[in-house]
């Protein structure tokens, strides 16, 4: 299997040479191929949204590489951050981070919206994204209006518009119940067996104590203490 | 003088574009002292969002440059009735002779910053910023014509005395007077045509060709042929073509042809001589950037679109000056 | 295309969700650029109303002067002047001012001659023969009296004089002859008290309007206590005092635009934590500052249009409805006391870029560096919550 996600000696500094300087994470090394479903788990503050972060090219690492598909990323100006970051990654947050006062179709379109494609044919493709996740009955309805569960299907739908290859998902069940946990976990199964390459950094034992999860890579301050494979 | 809507718009506008400029170059030396592509760092990050600033700010600039070019030469035309002797904005730029160094100012600012434009979008299509040093040193430099462009012009509105007497538009670009104006003014008229056509048919034939060969002798010579393109149009406006926008075989005057009288013709010959003309340059402008690997193809590629726009903008230039030579009732046979 | 197309879209929805920090600041914008226009537009109706009628006005004019004012002009210069190389005829005009104490206004009383001949009349003819007037639409109204009527003037001996209207102007020709009657030559001469060897002044008609300047020199050569005045001159000086005036108005007003930039700035970089949040998520589901740069554009952009158009149109209801009530009596001068005259709307592109120029460019320029420091908000700092 192809290696997607590589990084070699990854360090994130915040605040360098400052009185704040924070190391979030520390010369990590990994590597994730495609089709794999890996965890990040560790407690907070351990480095894993911070490793997310890099990984899905939202911040570019202090030092050290980080490889996506082929191509070290990590040089790279922010504009071809972002163009990558389109074609490849959907990303699932924490806390959902829908834009309220807009529809909910509307939220699910907004990634495509800075591209060249047609309204109509990123419609289209949003509500068919939107009809997997069975939200589609309410696509007009403001997302404030919705519950927790449906919100969370509707950052799923957002994440997935641009067809990526490779879901990224920071703590999402940090704001779940059980049964809305479980959907979730469902969910994210069933695209993996769809050939999306998953990422998720948890410290949810709901989560990861699962046995189609392929890999565990353990975190604490910074660094990767384990990684186990199922 | 100043206390004129048009004059103080100019002025106002003028400064804020001096304060934006100023700004920018300092922003501009800062990235030249500090810039290091190789550098993961937060500066480096930070250099690259400034760059952001950068780019907005002398895209405004340059909008508001061409806008303010237009503005002056209307506000020149609508003063003249202030000056004994002044039919039109000619009139007004006599009346207190900077007022010519305002407009050529203005112009030279125009294309200085169009080219930084280029300059940055082909930049920020590399994945290595290859043209950074060379952007910012052409920043530093545009600023100094903009700070004269608006010292010419403050001088200009500040020494209009009312009671100058002026000559108009009908003496300076008439036949028998001194100067340039006059000069081509009374450049024979079919002598000037052959060369006009002649000339552009070249520009137009070595447009065609470039867009076959990857030849660089081609595209420098495109520049080359661009400027003269120019300025043998500018000459052609004052010696003939403008006589049949107006149909009197003595009014030379390249500035009436913006008026309404004459159907804002004025504008669509202006924006396409200077557009096109500007495609041209840029094609070998940029030609010897193409040592840099990772703008090889971007430039080439664009060269293409250049071309291609520059032949069609020319082109049109050339018909809606063609169309009165040919279409209309008036005719200089027998004059000349 | 698509993309510029979307961009706009949000950016509409966009300030449609902050609907009312927005239309505050268009409210501001818009009465900034009601006033600047509404002084752009005052002065333009006055000076093209003025050119129009100086175009009939006569090219030269000869007054006397005695003791550095304005003297009446012995008939018999008018030979002498008619000797002149070039002159085709020499008319002799008779007016003078008149104050009306009833109405407190000054009036202007002129003799009927050949140039006035050509204004046009409402209703009615002009005066004949003695005892008739034809007055301006401005008298008729504060007068309230018209064709048929009866009109009271008081000699300069005390005496009050009954004349008879027989014709009103329209107000087409209201900037000349609002304030205008018209009366027989011997009435002014002895409404006036003046002798009929005098004239008030005399037209000079030459025949080469480029010629003009060298005839009024030798008229001031060969009658030096005469002063001969020449249309252009009279032109110029009204362009200049009309641009003098409203280019005093515009500075005053600088205050007020330097204030509106101000807001413009401190709105534009007084981001609520929402709209920050906002496009915080924007940036990390893949949109790049170049686009968020884009969105504050289209959005400075609309509110700009959306003022700069609603501005105009209330100064133009200001100017050509209103009676431009806020600023005429600045640009008008003294001559405002009475009477008052319907202004005709001119409006041009070039003022209207002017404005566009004054108030738009501003604006855009103060948001530049906020729209900036909004666009680079790193994509991160959505997933540190």
């Amino acid at each position: 299997m192809d290696i997607v996600i590589k990084t070699e000696g990854a360090t994130k500094v915040f605040n360098p040479n400052m009185p704040n300087e924070v190391k979030a994470i520390t010369d990590v090394s990994i590597e994730i191929k495609k089709g794999e479903l890996v965890v990040l788990k560790g407690p907070s503050g351990s480095g894993k949204t911070s490793l997310l972060s890099l990984i899905g090219c939202m911040s570019r690492p202090t030092e050290g590489k980080v490889i996506i598909n082929g191509k070290d990323v990590a040089k790279l100006p922010e504009r071809f951050l972002t163009e990558i970051r389109q074609k490849t990654f959907g990303f699932v947050f924490q806390m959902f981070n829908l834009i309220k006062g807009i529809s909910v179709i509307e939220n699910v379109m907004l990634p495509l919206y800075p591209t060249d494609t047609k309204l109509t044919a990123i419609k289209k493709q949003a509500e068919f994204v939107m009809e997997k996740l069975n939200i589609l009955k309410k696509k007009n309805f403001n997302v404030q209006n919705l519950s927790a569960g449906e919100q969370q299907r509707v950052a799923i739908a957002r994440a997935l518009i641009n067809e990526p290859e490779i879901i990224l998902a920071d703590e999402p069940t940090a704001h779940l119940d059980t049964k809305l946990s479980e959907d979730l976990i469902k969910i994210l199964q069933r695209l993996n067996e769809d050939g999306k390459t998953i990422i998720m950094a948890t410290h949810d034992p709901f989560v990861y104590e699962r046995p189609f999860i392929n890999r565990i890579i353990e975190m604490r301050d910074g660094m990767v203490k384990k990684a186990m494979v199922r | 003088m100043i206390l004129h809507p048009g004059a103080l718009s100019l002025i106002i506008g003028s400064l804020i574009v001096i304060m934006m400029m100023v700004y920018s170059s300092m922003l501009g030396l800062k990235i030249l002292k500090r810039w290091d592509v190789d550098n993961s760092s937060s500066e480096q990050l930070s250099l690259e969002r400034k760059t952001y600033l950068l780019s907005t700010i002398m895209n405004y600039t340059l909008g508001f440059v061409i806008l303010s070019a237009f503005l002056f030469i209307y506000t020149a035309d609508d003063i003249h009735r202030i000056f004994i002797g002044a039919m039109c904005a000619t009139g007004s730029l006599n009346a207190n002779p900077i007022g010519w160094y305002v407009l050529y100012t203005k112009i030279i600012v125009f294309f200085l910053s169009s080219i930084w434009i280029v300059f940055n979008y082909i930049d920020q299509k590399a994945e290595d910023y290859p043209l950074v040093r060379t952007k910012y040193t052409m920043l530093l430099s545009i600023t100094p014509f903009i700070i004269l462009d608006t010292y010419f012009q403050a001088k200009y509105f500040l020494g209009i005395k009312p009671n100058i007497i002026t000559s108009c538009c009908g003496s300076l670009f008439s036949e028998g007077g001194k100067g340039i104006a006059s000069s081509l003014s009374s450049l024979p008229v079919k002598p000037m045509m052959i060369i006009f056509y002649v000339t552009i048919g070249i520009f137009l034939l070595t447009s065609f060709l470039s867009l076959r060969s990857q030849k660089s002798i081609l595209k420098y010579a495109l520049t080359i042929l661009s400027l003269v393109v120019f300025v043998v149009s500018i000459a052609s406006i004052i010696s003939f073509i403008s006589l049949y926008f107006y149909e009197i075989p003595t009014h030379h005057c390249p500035f009436d042809i913006i008026q309404k009288d004459y159907h804002f013709v004025g504008y669509p010959v202006y924006i396409t001589l200077f557009s096109g003309v500007f495609f041209g340059m840029i094609t070998g402008i940029f030609e010897p950037f193409r040592k840099i690997s990772s703008l090889n193809i971007i430039i080439e590629n664009s060269q293409k679109r250049w071309i291609v726009l520059s032949i069609l903008l020319i082109s049109i230039f050339t018909i809606i000056c063609s169309c009165p030579i040919l279409f209309s009732n008036f005719t200089l046979k027998g004059y000349y | 295309m698509e993309k510029h197309k979307k961009i706009l879209e949000y950016a509409l929805s966009s300030l449609l969700r902050r609907k009312y920090k927005n239309l505050a600041v268009i409210a501001v914008f818009s009465l900034v650029v009601a006033i600047l226009a509404s002084i752009l537009f005052l002065t333009h109706s006055f000076k093209v109303e003025a050119l129009n009628v100086l175009i009939g006005a006569p090219e030269l004019i000869v007054q006397k002067v005695s003791g550095g004012r304005h003297d009446l002009i012995p008939t018999d210069y008018i030979k002498r002047i008619q000797g002149i190389y070039g002159i085709g005829r020499v008319i002799p005009r008779y007016w003078g001012y008149y104050y009306d104490a009833i109405t407190d206004g000054n009036y202007t009383l002129m003799g009927v001659d050949e140039d006035v001949q050509k204004l046009k009349l409402l209703d009615g003819r002009m005066p004949t023969k003695n005892s008739e007037c034809a007055i301006g639409k401005g008298i008729s109204d504060v007068r309230f009296t018209g064709i048929g009527e009866k009109m009271y003037l008081i000699d300069s001996k005390g005496k009050t004089l009954t004349f008879h209207v027989v014709g009103v102007f329209t107000s087409e020709s209201a900037i000349l002859t609002n304030d205008l009657i018209l009366l027989n030559k011997e009435d002014i001469l002895s409404l006036f008290g003046m002798s009929s060897d005098r004239a008030t002044d005399v037209v000079v008609q030459v025949y080469n309007e480029f010629e003009v300047p060298f005839v009024a020199g030798k008229i001031r050569e060969m009658l030096p206590d005469t002063r001969p005045i020449m249309k252009g001159e009279i032109i110029r000086t009204y362009e200049t005092v009309f641009s003098w005036r409203s280019g005093m108005i515009f500075t005053v007003f600088f205050g007020a635009l330097i204030a509106f930039c101000i807001l413009a700035w401190d709105k534009a970089t007084g981001l609520s934590a929402e709209e920050r949040q906002e496009i915080g998520i924007l940036k990390a589901i893949g949109w790049e500052t170049s686009d968020i740069l884009e969105l504050k554009f289209w959005e400075g952009i609309v509110i700009s249009l959306t003022s700069f158009l609603t501005g105009l149109i209330l100064a133009y209801v200001h100017i050509f409805f209103l009676g431009a009530s806020l600023f005429a009596s600045a640009l008008k001068g003294w001559s405002v006391i009475f009477p008052s005259f319907e202004l005709i709307p001119y409006v041009n592109l070039y003022q209207v870029f002017t404005v566009l120029f004054l108030t738009v460019i501003p604006y855009v320029a103060s948001t530049i560096i906020p729209s900036w420091k909004v666009a680079i908000t790193d994509p991160d700092v959505v997933m540190r919550g």
